[in-house]
């Protein structure tokens, strides 16, 4: 295979996202009382707050507020997106055009490979394009500890081809086998199943890629998008690949994220000029795809490293389990119409100043309290980050990590927002601390997202 | 000019919680005690005013001035229901005045009432934003968050310390035990006050006033006609303020509100003083009743109030000024802190309290010779605001 006869566009940017919260291996191990996985290994799991929305947003906004691009089309790849109409509010909190296309893929682990050749392809006829994979498989660890699924997102802007930047994508082949079909099949309750035999799994598994890897050339390097350490071993293994440098790094430090898992393993590759990784993933069936690159560095840039290790499986199983609680705390009054006249704002962060006075205001006037003159209002973008100005600790608000910190935040560049602070402990907190500002969850109250900002210590 | 009226008839419930008593008996309770002392019979009142915040507690309760009517038997007069948060009970006040002023109505009574004892604490409005209001704005504020915001802006400011918001508690708490009708009647020592359960930081359970039943009323007329009826002892309104100000919404969005200030509050006492010609308030009065929902509120309201320059309130509070036996003593009925603090009924007990002082008739927490007193409450965060001057002599 040369990849050079692929399709050409050019990787631009890559973030990757990786919440702070770190669960052991050994937690999980002592959990369900199995020497299963490796004991040193961690899984990155996502607070209590986050969900496969907001992390895509974590990894899209930090792609886009780097290259300060703006995209054309959004691929959102994941398969554990809630059911709300997730695109209008990614574009929403990125502050993009609600024209913009978005398309939804998923289906498989293997969904990756689709989303990467359409944003290949589209990239190619013109158009700036943002990848975003995002999966919260961390759930499934609740009840099986076989695989621990970890959470995790990544975004990729893929630009036209670029003098300089050029990257190669063709898919190197595939196989499909109703035994490597989803050794695990995931219940919407969060519970798992194993099929029988793993291990038969995973022997088809190797078998499988062997079998691709006969029909095209050694790979240089073979990104491995594993389940887990055993079909990992079982694939490190196949003579096809001794002299391949073999990358399977996010397994061990990450855990299992679905199918953002390829795009994790290509952010660890470190690939120079001129070289070619094949990637493989595990979904239905086996993919191989070939990347080259004729562009020096792979920048990634993860966001969101902080760790903070969970403290046991039962404060994981808090955290993991909490908005789904339907207790009456969880209800709230409120209501479509709300939602569809304040998020316009909201979530856009779109501020408006007064004409008149200059005076910036976070929430919507209809007169400005300032000049009371009925006067016109221009939209105002709002910084996302700034100053805690007041803060209160609230020791009884609903969260699995009390206390919850509310902080009123001066923004950089005018205006006043108050939010709750995230991933934070109560110490970090003080008046003059700099914050930005994160997506997360709040609630679902009558059945309904609530998408918000809260703010995180810089 | 000042309002002319005058306070004939005044009552008051226990405060606590009264399970054996409904929203309907603490009207009745309270209504019954002002109408006995202002010496008058039901059908002689001519216009009435029921305050009540949070009517939660039924569906229809406390929503309009019917359940005065039929509690009272008092049909075929006006009566309105006043809701302006926890400045309710004051704001009925000076609504009645108006009415009393106008020539519309020559007998008033005024009832404030609350009844948010018959429901869990989980249901109360201390929880009230966590769980209901905007689906965004300051979701996760409990009330007392609210005040922890300005608590700590005091912290960062004024060196204001744990210690100086629990002295407060301590000092109303102690007044408490005068109070036959306070909710808490027992002494609190400082070190307790620390070490209770932290609910909003830096202020802990016992820095917050707790949730009550309760009623308080009024039997107001004007001036000129308070000798036509038998009370020997009426005292008089000689000011009233009442201001609104930005409150939920604004000073959390507006980054000028300095987090140091209750707005409302000092423009309803400039506006009161100035009906009343104070202008030296710490000596000129004889008492206050204060809003001290939670602690670091009555420290603020020193200020606001005019009785000592912003970022003195501490030194005022330790050098005992405001104690019993001080300059001026500030809730010695024991506060919202001890009282508790039924929303409806806060600002007509306030009334209700420095009335019976100016009387000479409050028993054991008598302030000796007191003439002039004032009543302040607020609600949404210090936004709505009212005070209150009244004194013993025309």
């Amino acid at each position: 295979m040369s990849p050079a006869c692929g399709i050409a566009s050019s990787i631009s940017y890559f973030t990757v996202y990786s919440p702070s919260l770190v669960l052991s291996g050994e937690e999980i191990n002592r959990a369900f009382g199995t020497n299963i996985l490796n004991n040193k290994s961690q899984r990155r799991v996502a607070n209590f707050d986050e969900d496969a929305l907001t992390m895509a947003w974590n990894a899209a906004s930090g792609c886009l507020e780097q290259t300060k691009t703006v995209p054309d089309h959004i691929f959102l790849c994941s398969n554990t997106l809630p059911s709300w109409p997730c695109g209008a509010y990614l574009l929403s909190s990125l502050g993009l055009s609600l024209s913009t296309p978005v398309t939804v893929i998923s289906g498989s682990w293997n969904c990756a490979f689709d989303t990467l050749s359409l944003a290949f392809h589209t990239a190619a006829a013109g158009k700036n394009v943002l990848l975003v994979a995002t999966e919260a498989l961390s759930k499934y660890a609740l009840s099986n500890p076989e695989i621990a699924f970890a959470d995790s997102s990544c975004a990729i802007l893929i630009t036209p081809d670029m003098a300089g930047n050029r990257h190669m994508f063709k898919p190197a082949g595939n196989f499909y086998s109703a035994d490597t079909f989803e050794p695990l099949i995931c219940n919407s309750d969060g519970s798992t199943k194993i099929f029988d035999d793993i291990r038969f799994t995973t022997s088809k598994v190797s078998q499988g890629i062997s079998e691709l890897l006969g029909k095209i050339d050694k790979p240089q390097i073979f990104g491995f998008s594993a389940f887990d350490d055993k079909i990992s071993s079982a694939v490190r293994r196949l003579p096809q690949l001794a002299k391949s440098r073999f990358i399977d790094d996010p397994i061990h430090t990450i855990g299992f994220a679905g199918c953002v898992q390829p795009f994790l393993v290509l952010s660890m590759t470190q690939m120079k000029h001129g070289d070619i990784i094949h990637l493989c993933s595990l979904g239905g069936g086996a993919r191989i795809t070939a990347l080259s690159t004729e562009f020096e560095k792979f920048a990634a840039l993860p966001t969101g490293q902080k760790a903070a290790l969970i403290n046991g499986f039962e404060h994981f199983r808090n955290i993991r389990t909490f908005m789904d609680k339907s207790e009456p705390m969880r209800s709230t009054f409120t209501s479509e119409i709300i939602q569809s006249r304040d998020q316009q704002f909201l979530l856009n962060l779109n501020g408006i100043q007064c004409k008149n006075c200059n005076k910036i205001y976070t929430i919507p006037q209809s007169i400005c309290p300032s000049c009371h003159e009925q006067s016109e209002f221009i939209q105002k973008p709002l910084e996302r980050r700034g100053t805690i100005f007041t803060f209160a600790h609230e020791y009884y608000v609903p969260t699995p990590n009390p206390p919850v910190t509310m902080l009123v935040v001066d923004l950089d560049g005018g205006g006043r927002l108050t939010v709750q602070a995230a991933d934070c402990s109560p110490d970090e907190t003080a008046i003059g601390n700099k914050v930005k500002f994160v997506l997360r969850r709040y609630h679902s109250g009558n059945n309904l997202p609530n998408y918000f900002w809260k703010a995180v210590l810089l | 000019m000042k309002p002319e009226i005058a306070i004939i008839g005044a009552g008051c419930t226990q405060f606590g919680e009264l399970f054996t008593k409904s929203y309907n008996d603490l009207i009745a309770e309270a209504s019954l005690e002002a109408i006995k002392e202002a010496g008058i019979k039901i059908p002689q009142i001519d216009g009435a005013w029921l305050s009540t915040a949070f009517p939660d507690v039924g569906v229809y309760k406390g929503r309009s001035g019917l359940d005065l009517a039929e509690t009272l038997g008092l049909y075929g007069i006006p009566i309105t229901r006043v809701s302006n948060y926890c400045a309710s009970g004051a704001d009925a006040v000076r609504n009645a005045m108006n009415a009393l002023l106008s020539g519309d109505v020559n007998v008033a009574l005024v009832v404030g009432v609350e009844k948010q004892r018959d429901r869990s604490p989980q249901q109360s409005i201390v929880k009230m934003m966590v769980e209901t209001g905007h689906p965004y704005y300051q979701k996760g504020f409990t009330a007392a968050g609210t005040f922890a915001v300005f608590a700590n802006r005091y912290v960062k400011e004024f060196g204001l310390t744990r210690e100086d918001l629990a002295c407060v508690s301590e000092k109303n708490h102690k007044n408490a035990v005068l109070n036959p009708k306070a909710f808490y009647k027992k002494e609190i020592k400082r070190e307790d006050i620390l070490r209770s359960p932290m609910v909003a930081y830096p202020l802990t359970l016992l820095d917050c006033c707790p949730t009550t039943d309760g009623a308080a009323a009024l039997i107001l007329v004007r001036n000129e006609d308070s000798e036509i009826f038998k009370n020997e002892k009426p005292v008089y309104i000689r000011g009233v303020g009442l201001s609104v100000e930005s409150g939920w919404d604004q000073p959390f969005f507006d980054s000028e509100f300095d987090f140091i200030t209750f707005k409302g509050a000092k423009k309803a006492a400039e506006i009161a003083y100035a009906k009343a010609e104070i202008s030296n308030p710490l000596s000129e009065l004889s008492l206050a009743e204060v809003h001290d929902c939670f602690s670091i509120s009555e420290i603020v309201l020193y200020s606001d109030l005019g009785l000592c320059k912003k970022g003195d309130e501490a030194r005022m509070l330790r050098d005992g000024l405001t104690q019993r036996g001080g300059k001026l003593p500030v809730n010695i009925s024991g506060g919202l802190l001890s009282c508790g603090h039924p929303v409806g009924a806060t600002g007509v007990r306030q009334i209700y309290e420095i009335t019976r002082h100016l009387q000479g008739k409050a028993g054991e927490r008598q302030v000796s010779g007191a003439h002039t007193g004032l009543a302040q409450v607020f609600g949404g965060p210090g936004s709505v605001s009212s005070v209150t001057i009244i004194s013993s002599k025309k």
